[in-house]
Order: structure tokens, then C-alpha cells, then sequence
């Protein structure tokens, strides 16, 4: 798909909509998430819903992305319904990953849930990028 | 989960009180921690079940939770009926529904202890508690109805022996199937009739109707420990007449606190210590007065009583809160701050500090409304209704660009339903707080509104309306500027001349003209002692020390000042165009 078919595809969510959840996400957890904030990315494509919840420092040295993804084929609810479903989800997860210290973690590989008759799969992996991009420096020197 | 964030608003997240700040938080919480100490030693006891037994319910819920699953596989069959019975009320309940899961999840526990455990212990439960779990999942068939599915329907169910009595675990949940299958067949083994009567009352019953059932005797179990409904728990933060309490208690006592020998000893902690040495009843008495009046603030929390994390957070903000009307009442003296908690229900004390938290914020209130044309009537509106949610998402739509960034967030944490005062240290990107806990914290957060309210009086002077275009910081800068140039201390347009004027001081002249200012706002401020307009931007009704927000505000102008080392023509063009569009 070339980049004007992709930008032809309405993203599901609006940029208002992705904001305003952004700040209810981090209104709702400022007094356990320390120093790091959250943001939400919303991937557009014709196969796939994905969306990406990301937990991160400004150095992201801590660098969290959470991802979530459903099939566009065969699905008996809207896109933004479905998207939106996923984003709870998140939400759960990351409200169970603080209750429990920051132990409970997801699969590093899509793996299956499902979540008020939905299927889906999530994935999620704790990364130091800012590690990475300077690693990355030294190797391309 | 008990709210969805797609559905979720920022008023609701603020009404609750405990989630939108980042708070520096005690490392221990004596609630949890005290409590852990002394299961453990019930633990490793002669003889554990009887001390085990005689462990309040609600304290030994919070250990078995903190406590590793191995602790927990040996705990759970020492426990008693009632013991079992409240610690599934705490623990099985989301949003007033029965979590099935969490159930299954105990359960499972207890058969890995044993499968005979798992039963007896199934088995202590209230007979609502039993069929109010069986009912949504089990379903009883008899031959007939059996001879009369298909086979691959057949094939789902469970047959009791003779084969004549079947049934159908109603789940594809497979920790959930295994549990309950667990269950039943533990219990054929032991007695088959009360196995069969189980089945089919569960089968029969409605699994609403059971569920409600043993909701209503679970709610009046909670409400006996404080947990009450959502309109008892806001009451708790209703202004009292605090005068009573002052007149009764407060002495022209000199501190004693020769008890009090570090920094860091809390002086609730240390005054219960010292009840508890003495006299064992009181302290019984206070500990559980203490865990019901925190626990009745879950309600207007939205917290569940399973959520113990953030429990924790609501523990330590009624802690502090307590901990600063005792700190006033016996100003710090010992022997008096153990009468009083001996004699006074901490529901009063809480109350106590609600009502110097509110007085503080009316008089806040009441400098926006003299000094400013803020919808001040819309705030107290809001206040007086206790809509700490609407204040702040008041302060978040608009007193960013009022107050900046820094001043804005500290006014959030006075309204804010639990308040918070920003820690002293404050280093990285978000700005920390803590729990108002004591009364230096209470005077800190006094000497901020007092500062703040001097800096409003000032640039009323200065003859300018705070806006959105013209910020508090804005108005006093631009008033100083003018007063520096050798005009009045007044909101005017700066003008060219004036700032080559500024441009060309060198610095000690620059400096002498600011030290010259800033006296002459000290003296404005100090003087007239006695007069109206000082009395009513500064609040002293609480205070035990003097104010030092003259300082603070001339340090705040001070440090605006210094921004100043050369005017930016364009920023005062800015300014001046702003001027001339409201003219």
C-alpha cells in the first residue's frame, strides 16, 4: 500500500480523542508512575486494527510500548469500538502492573486474550532505548 | 477493574482524590507493616491457630495478602469461619458483584494444602456464600433429561456414581472448571447426600437471587467496619465548628516532647506507642477507631477494599490528617495528645483538620474574589458542595496561564479532597508532593496561600485584572519594571524610552534600584499592622508561628526580577498590544 492509499484510511481514533485518553491515562496513574508519562499511537492499516500504549521516561531509558492488535476481517463491532476496547484493556493491564510492583508482564510475542467477547493480542517489552541509540552510535562509528 | 478508560472522565479521576499527584510516599506504612510483624510471630507460635485466631479479621487479611504464597497455603486452613468469611468479603468483590475468579483463586490455594482443607474450609462458609458461588456455574441433570441430549452434550458433563445424577459445570473458564470440579468431587468422597443437595440447590436457585443475598449480609459486615456507602464517607469531610474542640483542649502548654527524640518519629505513631505501653485497652480502642474511620474513606474514593495498594495511599492520607488536628489540639505535648485520643473518636479528629484544610481554601477564595475577577462565586459553590473536582479541573482548564505552571499545581494540591503539599525537594520534571501530615506541613501550605494571596493584593494594586493574556507573574514584573523606571508600582504599558532606560543601567544601578523596590514592598506589606487590607489577605486562624510571607513574596518578586537582565522589546510589545486591545 503506498503512503497516499494509507492516508486515505480515516484513522479510528481522532487526534482529540487520542489526546483527551492520553490525559486521562496519565491523571489516573501521576501517583505511581514517577518520572514517566504515557502516550497512545494509534497504527493505521486495512488488515488491523493496532494500537500502542507507551511507558516512558524523557530519556527513555525506560521505554515501555504496549501493544495491542485485532483482525479487521471478521469483526461484528465498529473499528473505533474495537480499538477503544483494546485501549481498556491496556489500561488493565497496566493497572494490574503497578498494583503488583511492576512484576506482571506481558508475552515478548503476540499471544492471545480476549476481553468482552473480543479477540486480541497483545504484546509488551520493557526496553532501554536511550542504551540502544547510544549503543547505536558507538557501532556506526 | 471498576471503570473502563474510554469511559472514564478527569472530573471523576479528581473527585477521588488520590490518583493526580505524584506523591513521595513513607517507606512503611505502620498499618501493614505492625500487623505483618506480629502474624508472623503468630506464625512461628506454640500454638499458631489459636494466635492466628485471635488476629482481628480486617488486620489478617492485610498480612495473609502481603505474605508469599507458601505463608498463605499454610495460613489459610488455621483461619477461623468468621476470619474466612470476612477475608472473602474484603477480597471476592468487584463493584458490589461477586468475582468468581478471585474465589476460585482462594480456593485453589486451600487445595494446595489439601483437597480435604479446600472442602472444609468450602464448607465453613455461610450456606448464601456456597450457593451464591455454585449457582452461576453448576447445573444439575437428572437421567431423564440426560437420555434426552446429544452425545457430544453428553460428553460435557460430570456423572455422580450410579450414573444416574449428572452435571454440567456451566464455564469454559478452566481454572474455574477445575476448581469447582475439585470441589464436587472432594465432597462426593466424603458425604454423597450433601453433595447431591448442594448440586441441586445450586442448580435451582437463581443465581441472582443468591448473589444478592449475600451481598446484603456482606454490606452490613462492612458497614460495621467502617466501609460505608459513598453520601456517609463524603460527610467526613464536612466543616465542623472547630472552636469547640480548641476551647476543650488547647493549653498555653510549652512543648514536651522529650518522647519525641528524632526528627522523623511521627507524632501520632509516637503518642499511640506510648498508649499502648499504657494502657492496653485504649489502644485497642483507638486502633480499631482509626481502621474504621479510614476505611469509610474508600467510599468517596471509589476503592475497593481488595485494592491494597492504593488503600495504603488513603490509609497514610488519614493518618496525616489525623496526626495534624492531634499536632494543633495538644500542641505537641505529649500527655495531652493522649487524653485527647483517648477521649475524642478519630472521626472528630479528621473532621477537625477537614475544617482547617476548608478554611484555608475559603480564604483563598475570598483574595480572588477582592483581588481579582476570577468566577470566585463559581469556587465557592463548588467548595461549599464539595466538588474538590470541579476546583481542580477548574485550576487545570484555567490557572495555568493565571498562575503558572508551579503556582498552579501547589493550589491544586490545598483543594485537592486529600491535600498535598510539594516536597521540599523538587528535582526532575513533574513536581512532587507529599501527604499534609503535620502542622509545619500545614504552616508551609498557610505561608504559600498567604504569599500567593499578597501577590494577588499586589497586582490589584497595579491597577491590572488577571486574564489569560496577563498573568500573575506578568502583571508584578511589569509593575516593578515601571517602579524601577520612576513611575507607580502600576500595570502600564512599557515604553520605549524605557527600555533603553533598563537596557542602560549598568548592574549596580540595576541592582540598587531593585533592592529599593523590594524594601518598599516589604514595608508595604509590614504596615498597618492592625489594617484591613492585611488581615484580609492574611489567614491566621490555625497559625502557632509567625508568618514569614513577606519574605516569601519579596523573594518571589525578587526572583521575577532577576528573569529581567535585559528587556526583550518584544515581550513588552506583547504586553503593550494586549493593553491596547482591551482599551
Amino acid at each position: 500500500m503506498n503512503l497516499e492509499d494509507k492516508k486515505k484510511i480515516k484513522s479510528r481514533l481522532s487526534g482529540e480523542e487520542l489526546e483527551k485518553l492520553t490525559q486521562i491515562l496519565n491523571l489516573k496513574y501521576a501517583h505511581i508512575s514517577g518520572e514517566r508519562f504515557f502516550t497512545i499511537e494509534d497504527e493505521n492499516s486495512a488488515d488491523v486494527i493496532l494500537m500502542r500504549v507507551i511507558l516512558k521516561n524523557t530519556k527513555e531509558s525506560f521505554y515501555y510500548p504496549v501493544e495491542g492488535r485485532i483482525k479487521k476481517d471478521g469483526l461484528t463491532i465498529p473499528a473505533k469500538e474495537a480499538a477503544l476496547c483494546l485501549i481498556d484493556y491496556i489500561d488493565y493491564y497496566f493497572d494490574e502492573f503497578f498494583q503488583t510492583k511492576e512484576e506482571t508482564t506481558l508475552p515478548i510475542d503476540w499471544h492471545d486474550f480476549s476481553y468482552e467477547g473480543l479477540s486480541f493480542q497483545l504484546r509488551g517489552q520493557v526496553i532501554n532505548r536511550h542504551s540502544e541509540k547510544l549503543a547505536d552510535g558507538i557501532l556506526k562509528h | 477493574m471498576t471503570s473502563k478508560l474510554s469511559e472514564e472522565l478527569d472530573l471523576a479521576i479528581y473527585e477521588r482524590g488520590y490518583q493526580s499527584f505524584l506523591l513521595k510516599r513513607r517507606k512503611k506504612n505502620p498499618l501493614f507493616n505492625n500487623n505483618l510483624d506480629s502474624f508472623h510471630k503468630a506464625l512461628a507460635s506454640d500454638n499458631p491457630q489459636e494466635e492466628i485466631q485471635s488476629i482481628d479479621p480486617q488486620s489478617l487479611y492485610y498480612s495473609i495478602k502481603n505474605c508469599s504464597p507458601e505463608t498463605q497455603i499454610a495460613t489459610l486452613p488455621l483461619i477461623s469461619k468468621d476470619q474466612l468469611t470476612r477475608l472473602f468479603d474484603y477480597d471476592v468483590w468487584t463493584d458490589n458483584s461477586l468475582n468468581i475468579k478471585r474465589v476460585c483463586s482462594w480456593l485453589s490455594l486451600l487445595k494446595q494444602s489439601s483437597a480435604t482443607d479446600m472442602l472444609r474450609k468450602f464448607n465453613q462458609l455461610e450456606e448464601e456464600y456456597r450457593l451464591a458461588i455454585l449457582s452461576p456455574l453448576v447445573q444439575f441433570i437428572t437421567q431423564e433429561e440426560f437420555e434426552k441430549l446429544g452425545e457430544q452434550e453428553q460428553d460435557t458433563l460430570f456423572s455422580l456414581p450410579g450414573e444416574e445424577i449428572f452435571y454440567k459445570i456451566t464455564t469454559d473458564d478452566k481454572e474455574i472448571q477445575q476448581t469447582i470440579q475439585s470441589i464436587i468431587e472432594t465432597a462426593m468422597g466424603t458425604d454423597m447426600n450433601y453433595t447431591i443437595s448442594l448440586l441441586a440447590h445450586a442448580s435451582y436457585l437463581s443465581s441472582i437471587e443468591s448473589e444478592e443475598l449475600i451481598a446484603r449480609f456482606r454490606r452490613a459486615r462492612m458497614e460495621e467496619d467502617g466501609f460505608v456507602t459513598y453520601e456517609e464517607s463524603l460527610g467526613f469531610f464536612k466543616p465542623i465548628n472547630t472552636d469547640h474542640l480548641i476551647e476543650k483542649w488547647k493549653k498555653e502548654s510549652t512543648n514536651t516532647s522529650s518522647l519525641l527524640t528524632k526528627k522523623e518519629d511521627n507524632f501520632l505513631e509516637t503518642v499511640i506507642k506510648h498508649i499502648s505501653r499504657t494502657d492496653c485497652t485504649a489502644f485497642e480502642n483507638i486502633e480499631k477507631s482509626m481502621t474504621q474511620t479510614m476505611n469509610a474513606l474508600c467510599s468517596v474514593s471509589q476503592i475497593e477494599s481488595s485494592d491494597l495498594s492504593n488503600l495504603e495511599t488513603i490509609y497514610e492520607y488519614a493518618r496525616g490528617s489525623i496526626n495534624l488536628a492531634l499536632e494543633f489540639l495538644s500542641n505537641k505535648n505529649i500527655d495531652i495528645a493522649c487524653e485527647i485520643l483517648k477521649k475524642e473518636y478519630t472521626k472528630s479528629l479528621f473532621c477537625f483538620s477537614a475544617s482547617m484544610y476548608n478554611d484555608l481554601r475559603k480564604h483563598f477564595i475570598q483574595n480572588l474574589e477582592k483581588f481579582t475577577n476570577l468566577p470566585s462565586n463559581k469556587l465557592k459553590d463548588y467548595l461549599y458542595k464539595q466538588k474538590n473536582g470541579q476546583i481542580l479541573k477548574w485550576f487545570d482548564t484555567n490557572g495555568l496561564e493565571y498562575f503558572g505552571f508551579e503556582r498552579n499545581e501547589t493550589l491544586k494540591g490545598l483543594f485537592n479532597r486529600f491535600p498535598v503539599v510539594p516536597f521540599p525537594e523538587n528535582t526532575g520534571e513533574k513536581l512532587k508532593f507529599k501527604v499534609l501530615s503535620t502542622l509545619e506541613d500545614y504552616e508551609k501550605l498557610v505561608s504559600l496561600v498567604n504569599t500567593n494571596s499578597a501577590l494577588l493584593y499586589l497586582s490589584f494594586s497595579s491597577n491590572t485584572p488577571l486574564s489569560k493574556t496577563t498573568s500573575l507573574d506578568k502583571i508584578i514584573q511589569n509593575a516593578s519594571i515601571q517602579a524601577i523606571c520612576g513611575n507607580e508600582f502600576k500595570n502600564d504599558p512599557i515604553r520605549q524610552e524605557q527600555v533603553e532606560k533598563i537596557n542602560n543601567m549598568d548592574q549596580d544601578l540595576w541592582q540598587k534600584s531593585k533592592t529599593f523596590l523590594l524594601s518598599s514592598i516589604n514595608i508595604l506589606l509590614n504596615k498597618d499592622q492592625i489594617s484591613e487590607a492585611r488581615e484580609s489577605y492574611v489567614f491566621s486562624k490555625y497559625r502557632n508561628t509567625p508568618d514569614n510571607y513577606v519574605f516569601l513574596t519579596v523573594k518571589e518578586i525578587e526572583n521575577l526580577l532577576n528573569e529581567v537582565q535585559k528587556i526583550k522589546t518584544f515581550e513588552f510589545d506583547t504586553l503593550r498590544n494586549s493593553h491596547s486591545l482591551k482599551d
